[in-house]
């Protein structure tokens, strides 16, 4: 019929556990990840794998990846936020918290540029981003990575009431 | 089986087989438990339109459902899905197995869109499909029939090609899209030729086939209408030499491939490695900027590509390719002449053509296929 039952096995086990794999990941990040708070201007096109979400430009406090960093397309950047600086190479014992990106087409992206919203909000979302002060909570790791944990608005969770 | 009733009929009438002889084939094709490929097809086809659903309904992400339920009603799913697959085999039941194989494959798709909401993961689509073929690689190749395979290796080029259009390799113009197909025709080709070597089923060998052929006229197709010939790889961010050396490393990978392949015979040999050359030739014709009709060069290949299908006994692909050279004639002739009463004409000059070939290929076909089945021995 085909190769074995233990070949079936291996082939329905890796994924599923390729899968918790990465939720595990993500789910420690966003636990134990160090808080920090930017503000963010967007807007909101349609994705086909995941929905509606909001892409925005973060305001990281400090001008990223510009020719004067050197930095070119695909190249990766740090963007230490205390104190605030960018630079192409980290170095530890002068940043504790950085942010770990890729510099493509003169912005910074470091995978924080998304935040998936319900469709019915959608149009409420986009506005109050383009009318308010709206700012992004994010988990960030040792090791740079960062993950959004929620979308403030006025400083309070979309949420809110 | 209707197809096979008839043959038997005839057989029998010609005194070839028995009467019982005819009922034992019967019977025997009968018992057979995957009678119906219209039934696992359809099943197949049903699974995928209800797994595009599920993706939907994640899509439409319901905020009132907390995280954590979404994630363990979707592993849960996942779990079911491969209980149910491994049940399927111990029972026996290969078109419960295949359906239930296709479904998990669409659910991790459905898992990785689901795991990227929960944690507003950035990343461009081509990045998720590529996760979701490696991790669904092996589950591709435990598959029997060509349906998983064929839609892994569907995603795994549309990936390449979203991929080579986002970075520098694509640059801002689409002239790289038909040496994008080029290296996706020759990648396929490669994995055919792997599969091939390591004996792996027939399943995943004939979705690579399938889509090296499909690649293959996209590839000739594209660089034809590009007229690429006249601009080079100028407009391609990589430059020329970067968009030309995956070419010739896959090339290159390909040859290797047809000689140490274990079941290709030298002539086979030898028509692989003209067909490589005539699909290659009008990407360094492009590279070189050397003024030359591409038309005759995709021809060629095309041609060559059939006389390999007919000495494999690939019936199904080597009429395609015949259907598809017919038309290209026509469109040679429409571009060759101008004016209306120059393409009546010509209509009916290449018209003449394919009839011509068609009434000499009905009255040679014997000697041809068994010429062709010499080449297979």
């Amino acid at each position: 019929m085909m190769h074995s039952r233990k070949a079936l096995i291996v082939a329905l086990a890796i994924p599923i556990l390729a899968l918790a794999a990465l939720t595990i990941y993500k789910r420690t990040i966003y636990t134990f990840g160090k808080e920090v708070v930017l503000p963010i201007t967007g807007y909101d096109p349609r994705d086909l794998l995941a929905g509606h979400y909001l892409i925005y430009n973060v305001d990281y406090g400090t001008p990223v990846c510009t020719q004067e960093h050197g930095a070119h397309d695909s190249a990766d950047g740090y963007v230490c936020l205390e104190p605030k600086s960018f630079t192409l190479f980290h170095d530890s014992s002068m940043c504790r918290l950085f942010i770990k990106g890729t510099c493509k087409n003169g912005r910074f992206e470091a995978g924080i540029e998304r935040f998936y919203i319900p469709q019915e909000e959608a149009a409420r979302l986009e506005k109050l981003v383009m009318s308010k002060n709206a700012s992004i909570l994010l988990a960030v790791s040792p090791q740079g990575k960062a993950q959004v944990k929620d979308l403030l608005i006025d400083g309070k969770s979309w949420k809110t009431p | 089986m209707k197809h096979l009733e008839k043959h038997l009929a005839e057989w029998k009438s010609l005194g070839i087989i028995s009467g019982e002889q005819e009922s034992l084939i019967l019977a025997h094709e009968r018992s057979k438990p995957e009678g119906s490929w219209i039934l696992s097809g359809l099943l197949i086809l049903g699974v995928v339109i209800v797994g595009i659903g599920v993706i939907s309904l994640i899509a439409s992400n319901w905020s009132d459902i907390p995280d954590e339920v979404k994630l363990l009603a979707d592993f849960g799913i996942l779990g079911g899905l491969a209980w149910g697959a491994i049940t399927a085999y111990d029972r026996k039941r290969p078109v419960a197995l295949e359906v239930l194989l296709v479904a998990f494959s669409v659910l991790c798709l459905a898992s990785i869109g689901l795991i990227s909401q929960i944690y507003h993961t950035g990343g461009k689509l081509y990045m998720a499909l590529f996760f979701w073929i490696g991790i669904t690689a092996v589950t591709t190749l435990v598959a029997r029939k060509a349906a998983m395979p064929f839609i892994w290796t569907g995603a795994l080029l549309g990936s390449i090609i979203a991929y080579g259009l986002d970075t520098k390799f694509g640059g801002r113009s689409f002239d790289s899209i038909p040496i994008l197909f080029a290296i996706c025709a020759l990648l396929v080709a490669s994995l055919a030729l792997f599969a091939e070597r390591l004996r792996l089923d027939d399943a995943p060998k004939r979705a690579f086939v399938g889509w090296t052929v499909l690649a293959g006229l996209a590839a000739l197709g594209a660089v034809e209408i590009a007229g690429i010939d006249r601009y080079g790889y100028d407009q391609i961010e990589a430059g020329p030499w970067l968009a030309i050396t995956p070419v010739w490393i896959l090339g290159a990978i390909c040859a290797a491939g047809f000689y140490i392949s274990g079941t290709l015979r030298s002539l086979q040999r030898s028509i692989l490695l003209v067909t490589l050359v005539l699909f290659l030739l009008p990407f360094h014709i492009a590279f070189l900027k050397v003024p030359f009709p591409l038309g005759i060069t995709s021809l060629a290949a095309a041609s060559a590509a059939a006389l390999f299908a007919a000495s494999t006994q690939s019936r199904g692909i080597f009429q395609f390719l015949l259907s598809l050279i017919a038309l290209r004639f026509l469109i040679f002739y429409f571009q060759a002449m101008g004016g209306l009463a120059m393409t009546g004409l010509g209509l009916i000059v290449s018209g003449g053509v394919v009839i011509g070939v068609a009434i000499l290929w009905n009255k040679y076909r014997k000697s041809i296929a068994t010429w062709a089945e010499r080449m297979s021995q």
